[in-house]
């Protein structure tokens, strides 16, 4: 530990002032994390930070990393446990880690270019669009969808904080658009089967949906541990319970309108993990606890609405929440005018 | 400023509005007898009503003015100092400063914990509104909004500077010395009776070297070089350089106020701060964590939106007017992305008084 310090402070007296000096303050971060002490009110500070949210949010995703590894391992054909899972980290953990190295290059080189902190964003990026890609995409293929979200989804906004859609989705909606026949399974690999998470077959039974033993997105497959890590996340206040609850309420209700299976719906396809793991996104979710409702309830209608009638794709989540993501600052636009008029008949009356 | 030590005789402004100069004229000690002059006129003379802020905005107050008071006595920041807890150390002073504000304005409220209101009519108060809860139950703004005052031009006042103006109208002699609460890590709790304008270096013997001193509460406290006589209290917090775990940040730390997992992972009720503010500053991402904690009706996240954008018409429509610092002080605590909130908010509205914004 003492060992490390000294390297990094020797490192920083060399090259402190440098162009490499955000990919050195970040490496700190990461290693020793921050020792900055508070100098002016408030002295005192909770132990939460933005790093510590994303990291228990990986904490929270890293249980369905392991089951599409082993489920992947699993359907390529292995029997015993451990080859199940090494055969599956062949498949899984080079796409996770192209998604990594590819979406951390593009995030420090901004960095460097804009002089400025390192974001831990893309740590949650780059695992989530991992996550959203069935298993045998070509790994050309992850590093340009990851180099889209995060280049064309985050970073000309501003980075961090400033992007109006999540990167990782409209990375995916990158790949989906020019080659759906990866993204929607329309192409046989030797080793196992590629394709979204199943939702046109009616091969699978509903309690193997459930659990999650089919062919489909790395980690969109298992929902029993998609609603697990998605409570955990909304308990300890980083996903909104507003805006998962009115998704799937609104989703129900479409499903039962339109005369669905409302389990074979919610148990099928990506919208559980859209919805728990992407659309609660804090960036690009509305502030407004109005908004989020509304938001929600947008998300569930609108992907039940395109598995009902658009036949040609029918996994709509993903198109339903950027559709919302974009609309969001419209409807915290309209609360917030709203909330003011109030103010205002408030101070008036 | 007090008469005694000069009178603002004008105020230069320029094209904008902007104060340019400010002339201050000096005062003559020796035309102002205090001994002949009432009560108030007498605190009005030694400057003593510095202590009362005018809302919006926790501006010095015209005396002539005379508005409405809100003496707050509920004390609910970490280590503020209690206002019940000092008066049992003075309170023929305190009774004398209440008696004379009260005396002399228009309409004075006083707010105080739930369960000492009958503390307090000992001591003659009347208006006596008791408040229940935690931080930041006890902020001036939250009785203002109570009251519906929000939007007046109001004064307020802590109970525990009430002492010290009692200690004036007692002797007619300006106080030498101060009561104030020390407590904090590492050092004997309780009230001490300490010279205005002593060094740091004197206080400090009451502590070990290695924490720092805060003058004020824990939240919108700050550091000096000596006692100001407006500070009610001093904290010892822990600030020596501890070496953190290797890849820290990794392992998984609750909030404060995620009280539903102290139970169920049996999570020490007992909290050791020091000055580690965990973190750095980062763009802001809205989690609306800053809405648990603010009891006003304030969009916490579009306010300081707003701020960071410096749209100052923006943030006046969002109710900057209705807050001062403090209010924002538990926000900032809990910010994920430690933004300077406070200084952001004291910052826009110097802007406004400066007349940025008409």
């Amino acid at each position: 530990m003492k060992w490390f310090k000294v390297v990094f402070e020797k490192l920083n007296n060399r090259f402190g002032n440098s162009i490499i000096s955000p990919i050195l303050r970040a490496a700190e971060g990461f290693f020793l994390g921050e020792s900055n002490k508070s100098l002016e009110g408030p002295f005192i500070y909770d132990k939460v930070d933005l790093k510590r949210l994303m990291s228990i949010l990986i904490i929270a995703l890293l249980p369905l990393l392991v089951f599409g590894v082993w489920n992947n391992g699993r359907l390529s054909g292995e029997d015993a446990l451990l080859l199940q899972f090494l055969s599956g980290s062949k498949i899984v953990l080079p796409i996770v880690f192209v998604s990594y190295l590819v979406g951390g290059f593009w995030e420090v080189l901004f960095a460097i270019i804009r002089k400025h902190e390192i974001s831990e964003g893309f740590l949650i990026t780059g695992l989530v669009f991992a996550l959203t890609l069935p298993p045998t995409t070509p790994l050309w293929m992850v590093a340009l969808g990851i180099t889209f979200g995060v280049v064309i989804g985050k970073e000309v906004f501003g980075g961090t904080g400033k992007n109006i859609v999540n990167p990782a989705l409209i990375g995916r909606l990158f790949l989906f658009l020019s080659y759906p026949a990866y993204m929607t399974g329309e192409v046989w690999s030797v080793d196992v089967t590629t394709s979204a998470t199943p939702l046109v077959s009616n091969a699978a039974t509903l309690r193997e949906l459930f659990i999650g033993t089919v062919a489909g997105s790395i980690g969109e497959t298992s929902k029993i541990l998609i609603i697990i890590s998605g409570l955990v996340i909304i308990l300890l206040h980083i996903a909104s319970a507003r805006i998962v609850f009115s998704s799937i309420i609104s989703f129900v209700l479409s499903a039962y309108f339109l005369g669905e299976n409302i389990l074979w719906q919610l148990c099928s396809g990506g919208f559980l993990f859209g919805v728990f793991f992407m659309a609660t996104d804090p960036v690009t979710a509305p502030l407004d606890s109005k908004s989020k409702i509304i938001y929600g309830v947008g998300i569930g209608f609108i992907t039940m609405f395109i598995r009902k009638f658009n036949l040609a794709y029918q996994e709509g989540v993903m198109l339903a929440i950027i559709l919302m993501n974009l609309l969001s600052p419209l409807l915290d636009y309209i609360s917030l005018e709203m909330y003011k008029m109030r103010r205002k008949n408030a101070k008036v009356s | 400023v007090a008469i005694q030590s000069g009178l603002v005789s004008e105020i230069v402004r320029d094209c904008y509005g902007k104060p340019k100069q400010i002339v201050i004229k000096k005062g003559d000690a020796s035309s102002v007898n205090i001994h002949t002059l009432n009560d108030y006129d007498a605190l009005v003379a030694v400057g003593l009503l510095s202590f009362i802020k005018e809302r919006p905005y926790n501006m010095a107050i015209n005396p002539e003015d005379k508005r409405k008071l809100v003496i707050n006595a509920m004390n609910s920041a970490p280590n503020q100092a209690d206002a019940k807890a000092l008066c049992k150390q003075c309170f023929r002073q305190m009774q004398l400063a209440y008696r004379c504000l009260k005396d002399s304005l228009p309409e004075v409220y006083f707010f105080c914990k739930a369960g000492e209101r009958i503390f307090w009519e000992h001591l003659g108060v009347e208006n006596i509104i008791e408040v229940s809860g935690g931080h930041p139950a006890g902020n001036a703004s939250v009785h203002l909004a109570a009251l519906g005052m929000e939007n007046e031009q109001v004064w307020t006042l802590r109970a525990v500077h009430l002492a010290m103006m009692g200690d004036f109208l007692e002797h007619r002699q300006l106080p030498s010395h101060r009561w104030v609460s020390v407590t904090g890590h590492d050092v004997e709790d309780g009230f001490y009776y300490l010279p205005i304008g002593c060094n740091t270096n004197e206080l400090k013997k009451l502590c070990c070297e290695n924490n720092l001193m805060v003058f004020g509460d824990l939240l919108t406290g700050r550091v000096g070089n000596a006692l100001a006589s407006d500070c009610a209290e001093i904290v010892f917090i822990r600030n020596e350089e501890k070496g953190l775990p290797l890849c820290s940040w990794l392992t998984p730390r609750f909030s404060v106020y995620a009280k539903f997992l102290n139970p169920i992972l049996k999570l020490s009720k007992k909290v050791n701060f020091s000055t580690q503010v965990h973190g750095g500053e980062r763009a802001m991402v809205f989690n609306n964590i800053y809405d648990k904690v603010m009891p006003l009706d304030i969009k916490m996240d579009f306010l300081v939106r707003a701020l960071l954008k410096k749209d100052l018409s923006e943030a006046l429509s969002l109710g900057l007017s209705e807050i001062v610092p403090e209010d924002v002080a538990l926000c900032e605590f809990l910010c994920p992305s430690k933004l300077p909130l406070q200084q952001l908010v004291k910052d826009a509205q110097l802007r406004i008084v400066l007349g940025e914004v008409r």
